[in-house]
């Protein structure tokens, strides 16, 4: 009996091919689709660089000289803005190209004036959006790395005219427990010459530098000349603690560099990235339930009830689109009450972007609603729509941003999210939310959006009169 | 009863195919106010077909569908669907008051016209309830209630008395009738027998996407077997010679003899004496509508 029991329920699978693709292709397809954005998005760096604009109005040479060592480093990918010429322009193109999304950071040389404080200088500015936070961490360790290896080199020279003009007056002269006598002389050089060999993990000359820090030659210039010196048995120059000059000298010309992050979207906003999430959510599972209400159009069609409709006095024009109508009302209230859960949990300053919020809410409703109906029209059965909804939502949310966020994936897999819904309704919520743009700004989403709803809605209705001539 | 009326409904020459297959074959018929009409027919004989087709809900190949003005007023079409074609989720007021609405029942009107109807169909204590939670005669009773809000001339309904009690039919066909009374012409197909013997004004046996025979019971047995009685002798075994009055089949185990009167009956009876072989089983019957049905249609099955 058991056995009998155990062949109905493989002979029912056998007999249903959905129900066949649901267990075994779909889970495939999915392990693909998540193979495929982790395997060139998240987890590896060779398709995944980060991008860094160099904003510099002044056209300054140190800027050039950043984008050098940024383009230098193999996980960069770095981009010198050189069309800004005025802190406005900068301003904007900063904006812009934040809610474009065109780089993960931005490095802005900030001009002298702007500091209060003029002996400070230069400023720079790293601008980030949030999106990225490893980006802001691995320039600001390369960019800290170059004005270490700058001042070094600029102390070192310094002190190698130093060595080789003698002391002047007014110059400080301090005994260090390794000043050169006769005793220690040739000790010390051999200490000299190795210290550039061993160098001390401690040591901030000598620490290795990461992959990404751009390796430059070890600063040995002052140590040469002193060995030189000695061996040319030339009158023996004022000695120095070179150790402590370098370290304190260096130190204090880093510390004149100000590393500024700003992070223009959390200046005025509590928790704006929630907003994000919110629509993620939020579009993904309005997917789901306008799916599952057009699926009354099936279900009445199985029943007879859509005969008894179409026998009425109305046609099936007015049955889409009521259909259609009522998914869009719903998604926009489901979408209503995400975010009024947000604002009041999280603060999102739903009412601040109210005009922003109705408009991405409607266009991204209306897609939604012909979206479903599409799926709906273009199925024979209600489980054929299950199977097709299933896989198409849920690789609209995957690669679209409901599930990862978009700024982790890789450009590629970027460009492929263009074409979900998904990710144009979060690109336009994260406009109004979190960079706080004008309504005009959502200018390509709600044409996306509302033409997609449009094309479907059409074609649903085509797709729809096989029940009224068959 | 079609006497001099002018017809709610025609149907003339109509054909309709599905891939190839004929499912109407040049259907003509005429529906008369008042009038009851069964339709009768084997499973595929395009009883279905055609009341979808009056229904505007499949576009013939060819020929016209008239729905006539009755007292200068346009004829109003209802269609009663074979399944349940109502919202389980919604309650009976609520299932009444969108399908009254789909059929451009007047708002002021819609209200009363529910109460009418809840009474008609004996839903009236349920109103409040989910449909979902009705017993199956209450859903088929709402069902048909749903398709008359808009009180229409014309009525179709496609086996509204599937899977229902005896006492739910009853109630029913008791429904159907007064719409018949008022005015109303109504169309329904069925494959009980009793029901169009009893129930129905005029019976249309379809086969092949054809009508095949149309008119009264006396009429369609008066056409196909003659004589509305029968006696039926069975034997156990092949009977070797002829018996007067008497037909038998192919197998010469059965034979019948058809009659007028029961007047006729001892007559008949009489010839047993002078059988060589006893009969086993002596039947005396009237005609039916299956008997009628089998003898125009034949004993092959259909799908």
């Amino acid at each position: 009996m058991t056995l009998t029991i155990f062949r109905i329920m493989v002979l029912r699978l056998l007999n249903n091919p959905l129900e066949l693709l649901l267990i075994f292709v779909v889970p495939v397809a999915f392990f693909s689709l998540f193979a495929m954005i982790f395997s060139h998005g998240i987890a590896t760096g060779e398709n995944k660089k980060v991008r860094v604009g160099i904003v510099d109005p002044g056209n300054t040479e140190l800027a050039k000289e950043l984008h050098q060592v940024l383009l230098e480093n193999a996980a960069i990918n770095s981009h010198h803005v050189s069309h800004v010429t005025d802190e406005k322009e900068a301003d904007t193109f900063v904006t812009r190209s934040q809610s474009n999304n065109e780089f993960d950071l931005l490095v802005r040389v900030l001009p002298q004036e702007v500091d209060t404080d003029q002996s400070k200088s230069p400023a720079i500015a790293l601008i980030t959006d949030g999106q990225n936070p490893m980006a802001l961490a691995i320039v600001q360790s390369i960019l800290k790395s170059f004005f270490l290896q700058r001042a070094a080199q600029a102390r070192l020279a310094e002190l190698q005219q130093r060595l080789s003009r003698g002391p002047r007056e007014g110059d400080q002269v301090k005994r260090s427990p390794f000043q050169r006598t006769p005793a220690n002389r040739l000790p010390r050089q051999t200490d000299l010459a190795s210290a550039t060999k061993n160098r001390k993990p401690d040591d901030v000359f000598s620490a290795d530098p990461p992959d990404f820090i751009p390796q430059t030659k070890p600063q040995v210039i002052g140590a040469e000349n002193l060995i030189q010196a000695e061996r040319r048995e030339e009158p023996p120059p004022i000695p120095i603690d070179l150790d402590h000059e370098l370290q304190s000298s260096v130190a204090e010309e880093t510390e004149e560099v100000e590393f500024v992050v700003q992070n223009p979207q959390s200046d005025n906003q509590d928790n704006p990235r929630v907003a994000m999430y919110a629509a993620g959510i939020a579009v993904l599972f309005l997917l789901f339930s306008a799916t599952g209400n057009a699926a009354t159009l099936l279900e009445e069609h199985e029943a007879g009830t859509l005969d008894r409709i179409l026998s009425s006095r109305a046609g099936l024009i007015h049955v889409v689109l009521g259909k259609w109508l009522a998914i869009f009302v719903l998604g926009c209230l489901q979408i209503t009450v995400m975010f009024s859960w947000a604002e009041l949990i999280f603060g999102i300053h739903l009412f601040d972007h109210l005009p922003g919020f109705c408009v991405m809410t409607g266009s991204t409703s209306a897609a939604t609603a012909s979206f479903a109906m599409f799926l709906a029209t273009l199925s024979r059965s209600r489980a054929q729509l299950n199977a097709l909804s299933v896989l198409m939502i849920l690789s609209m949310s995957a690669l679209g941003g409901s599930m990862i966020p978009r700024f982790a994936m890789s450009d590629r897999m970027k460009e492929i999210g263009k074409w979900t819904f998904n990710a144009w309704a979060i690109d336009g919520y994260q406009k109004v939310f979190w960079y706080q743009l004008p309504i005009e700004s959502l200018e390509t989403e709600i044409y996306v959006l509302c033409g997609s709803a449009v094309i479907l809605g059409f074609m649903s209705f085509l797709l729809s009169t096989r029940w009224k001539t068959a | 009863m079609t006497g001099e009326r002018q017809p709610l409904l025609s149907l003339i020459d109509v054909r309709k195919s599905y891939r190839g297959r004929q499912a109407l074959q040049g259907v003509s018929l005429e529906l008369y106010s008042g009038e009851l009409l069964g339709f009768f027919g084997p499973n595929g004989a395009g009883k279905t077909t055609m009341i979808r087709c009056i229904g505007g809900l499949l576009r013939p190949d060819s020929g016209r569908i008239d729905l006539h003005h009755h007292n200068q007023v346009p004829s109003r079409l209802g269609l009663v669907p074979q399944s349940l074609a109502i919202y389980p989720d919604l309650t009976v007021e609520q299932n009444l008051a969108v399908f009254g609405k789909l059929e451009g029942v007047p708002r002021r009107e819609l209200s009363a016209r529910i109460s009418d109807v809840l009474n008609w169909a004996a839903l009236t204590e349920r109103r409040r309830s989910l449909t979902k939670t009705l017993s199956g005669g209450m859903q088929r009773r709402l069902n048909i209630a749903c398709s008359v809000l808009h009180q229409p001339n014309v009525l179709l309904l496609d086996e509204p008395t599937v899977g229902v009690d005896p006492q739910s039919r009853e109630r029913i066909y008791d429904m159907i009738r007064d719409l018949a009374d008022q005015g109303s012409a109504v169309l329904l197909t069925t494959h009980q027998l009793d029901e169009v013997e009893t129930r129905c004004d005029r019976i249309v046996i379809m086969d092949h996407g054809l009508i095949v025979a149309s008119g009264t019971l006396s009429d369609l047995i008066g056409r196909s077997i003659g004589k509305p009685h029968r006696v039926t002798l069975q034997f156990d075994r092949p009977y070797p010679n002829e018996a007067e009055a008497f037909e038998f089949d192919e197998s010469r185990m059965i034979a019948c003899c058809a009659f007028d009167t029961l007047r006729e009956l001892p007559g008949i009876l009489a010839v047993l004496n002078s059988l060589d072989i006893e009969p086993t089983q002596i039947d005396v019957q009237g005609v039916g509508l299956q008997d009628v049905f089998l003898e125009m249609t034949g004993r092959t099955l259909r799908e």
